[in-house]
């Protein structure tokens, strides 16, 4: 019986643990971190399996590291509250240890094994998030999510660094392509959580700004973002394939924002523009790559 | 393709301002009043607006560099 007991808690332990990464929004991170590897040349498997588990590591300790940080807040919204922390199944100093032992592998993994390039970006990525975002934009400013986009936005660097060893001018525009994505994508979601984020006392755009003038910046990131990815083909970058697609992509998306703008009650338009501009990111990268290699 | 810069930069820049001017407006307020908090909201967006005409400068000179032909063995001028 004993037995029993602790096998359930040991897989409640390392399910908490996975839980800590946020292994749902790594994913995407991954994505925009293999498909610029592929964009900037040909690397090995070995790399590519490398930068994986090393961006996994990073991005994994930087979100378990946020939710040390955020455990005040965590329990007052519906969203985050049976996290480990505030659920009692973790202390926050073991969450902490956690996820500063995953930056810690993760930056000795990627120095040893891809360059040292690699890993300060990564690591870079780690530091944004949690000391600029979280630690300080968060809870001070609206504009929370563009400046601290910017986190999220690392690893495009990171991939094209593991392959190349430096960072040139598609791999600032793959960065800039993440960072003028993210208020669109999030302020979606904040739209949806806004009591949420108003009980808890984070100062997201729909809380401080309103709906509709969220909605409005919304529409002009969706813009911004459109015209940034055409940008890259105007210098050769990438070629027809790719311009067809991320006209055809980000017309999806603007056509999403301003049915949102529309729509009365616009909730449901709100969780499509959530969703789709996931799949639209991903496709984006996944799209590029495309172009590069026929 | 070089035809696309200029109308992609345009546009691209015009939704940077138009995002710049609801902060300087005041239709996208800061978190808390004071005048301080308003700069700081400003600065937060300048931010990107730099980053974005740095970005767009040096592809402007990535366009104007004169395209470099590797020589191809066997070919005399």
């Amino acid at each position: 019986m004993s037995e029993v007991v602790a096998n359930q808690r040991q897989r409640s332990l390392a399910s908490d643990l996975v839980m800590l990464t946020k292994p749902r929004i790594i994913s995407l991170l991954l994505v925009t971190t293999a498909a610029p590897m592929y964009i900037a040349g040909s690397p090995s498997w070995f790399t590519l399996l490398i930068v994986m588990v090393g961006g996994y590591l990073m991005a994994g300790g930087a979100n378990a590291v946020n939710m040390y940080i955020d455990q005040d807040i965590d329990d007052r919204m519906a969203r985050t509250r049976l996290r480990p922390i505030p659920g009692g199944r973790m202390t926050p100093r073991s969450v902490l240890a956690f996820g500063l032992l995953l930056a810690v592998a993760a930056t000795w993994l990627l120095a040893r094994f891809v360059n040292v390039l690699t890993a300060a970006l990564a690591l870079g990525g780690f530091y944004f998030y949690v000391f600029i975002y979280t630690r300080w934009l968060k809870r001070t400013t609206p504009q929370n999510i563009v400046i601290g986009g910017a986190a999220g936005a690392f690893p495009p660097l990171v991939g094209w660094a593991a392959t190349t060893g430096t960072v040139d001018l598609t791999a600032i525009y793959l960065f800039l392509i993440v960072f003028y994505w993210t208020p669109p994508h999030f302020w979606a979601l904040a739209l949806l959580k806004q009591a949420d984020y108003g009980r808890a006392g984070v100062p997201m755009a729909p809380v401080v700004w309103g709906e509709r003038e969220t909605m409005d910046q919304m529409l002009w990131y969706t813009i911004l973002l459109i015209a940034l990815t055409v940008l890259p083909v105007a210098y050769g970058a990438f070629g027809m394939v790719y311009l067809v697609s991320t006209l055809a992509l980000g017309g999806a998306l603007l056509w999403g924002v301003i049915r949102m703008r529309r729509s009365k009650p616009w909730t449901g338009a709100a969780w499509w523009v959530y969703k789709y501009s996931l799949l639209y990111l991903a496709l984006l990268f996944v799209a590029m790559v495309v172009d590069r290699k026929i | 393709m070089r035809s696309l810069f200029l109308p992609a930069a345009i546009i691209a820049l015009v939704a940077q301002f138009a995002v710049l001017w609801a902060v300087i407006a005041g239709r996208a307020p800061a978190s808390s009043p004071g005048r301080p908090a308003r700069l700081a909201e400003i600065a937060w967006v300048v931010l990107p607006t730099l980053v974005l005409i740095g970005v767009l400068f040096l592809t402007w000179n990535r366009m104007a560099a004169p395209v470099v032909v590797a020589p191809v063995a066997g070919v005399t001028a």
